[in-house]
């Protein structure tokens, strides 16, 4: 329900970006979406699409990734991906809060809480040959 | 011609707001003041709860409450019965609070509470996204709303340093297993302590202020 703010906050970070390259046009647009955040990137790409809608990016290409979690455990060290499981209840493998290697569940996220643009393909204008 | 922007370190919605929740945490900190983030489901039981603690924590502390609702102010009137401080926040449409809402609401907290709990808008999916800067965040959810509810929303739940399954009397009419709901709990994050509670009545009180060290 909160991808229309996550939204907002990513296509100002392309908008402001991009003029400030001289943008006269953007063409694509990398989203990553860590799995543990609670958004559905389909539901992002589309506040995006209507967030750009009459502005230089109103016919970007939005490409998302997602980016795996990656925790460390506190009490023995593992460093790594979380374990899934697999359960036939659910339409998609379940992450487990617990440690994949001691089990116990003191584990600090390093990488997949967040949503960011990891970069875009701007055009500048046609006639600035210079750089 | 074409050229590549990298943008990855302009500022992420979800990591600005973590920044403020962590803000939030020291300055509450810094005034001497411990806080509890209070989630869960519509009509779990949280106001409830937060009624039952207050009136059993009301001789040891001086509870605040921060109401967070998206129009109303029947929790905060509640809680505020008790002899609580309460101060609303209205989310208008929004879904969750998020550490914005608290910053601002923070300043309007008063200097002569030394524990606040925070009540966060009923829903179990936005939340846990946004954490407020509370020193723990609790999670309440009953039986009433069926067996699945862990396993429905278990990103909560990591983020959850307490699990309340509340209306444990109401487990066999509603032929829900608390045991299951705990054993869900218990895999999708183990380091979660679970309490079950009747909080109508009041059982399973001293179990939540000993889970929240309070």
């Amino acid at each position: 329900m909160h991808e229309m703010s996550v939204a907002q906050g990513a296509a100002e970070a392309v908008l402001k970006g991009a003029r400030r390259e001289g943008a006269v046009k953007i063409i694509r647009i990398n989203l990553e979406v860590g799995q543990l955040t609670f958004l559905n990137p389909e539901q992002v790409i589309f506040w995006l699409k209507e967030l750009f809608k009459n502005t230089e990016a109103e016919e970007a290409e939005i490409i998302h990734k997602i980016i795996p979690a990656r925790v460390r455990c506190s009490k023995c060290g593992y460093e790594g991906p979380l374990q899934v499981k697999d359960d036939p209840l659910f339409h998609q493998a379940l992450p487990v809060f617990a440690c994949p290697k001691c089990e116990r569940g003191s584990l600090e996220i390093l990488e997949g809480r967040d949503c960011i643009v990891r970069d875009i393909e701007i055009e500048t204008s046609p006639d600035d040959q210079t750089e | 011609m074409h050229k590549i922007v990298d943008l990855a370190s302009e500022e992420s919605l979800l990591a600005h707001n973590r920044e403020l929740a962590e803000k939030i945490n020291k300055q509450l900190k810094e005034r001497g003041i411990r806080s509890v983030d209070v989630m869960g489901a519509i009509g779990s039981g949280k106001t409830t709860i937060l009624e039952k603690l207050s009136e059993r924590l009301k001789d040891r502390y001086r509870i605040g409450a921060l109401a967070g609702d998206l129009t109303t102010t029947i929790d905060a009137d509640r809680i505020g019965a008790h002899g609580v401080k309460t101060f609303q926040i209205n989310t208008g449409k929004e879904c969750h609070l998020d550490a914005h809402f608290i910053s601002h609401a923070v300043d309007k907290v008063s200097e002569d509470i030394d524990l606040l709990f925070i009540e966060n808008v009923g829903n179990l999916i936005c939340p846990a996204d946004f954490p407020l800067g509370a020193d723990q965040r609790m999670v309440v959810i009953s039986v009433t709303e069926g067996p699945y509810m862990v396993k429905k929303h278990p990103y909560i739940f990591r983020e959850a340093d307490v699990a309340v399954i509340n209306k444990k009397d109401l487990a066999e009419p509603m032929q829900v297993s608390v045991k299951q709901l705990k054993e869900d709990v218990k895999t999708i994050s183990p380091g979660t302590r679970v309490v079950i509670m009747c909080a109508r009545t009041g059982e399973g009180i001293e179990e939540l202020i000993l889970a929240l060290e309070l």
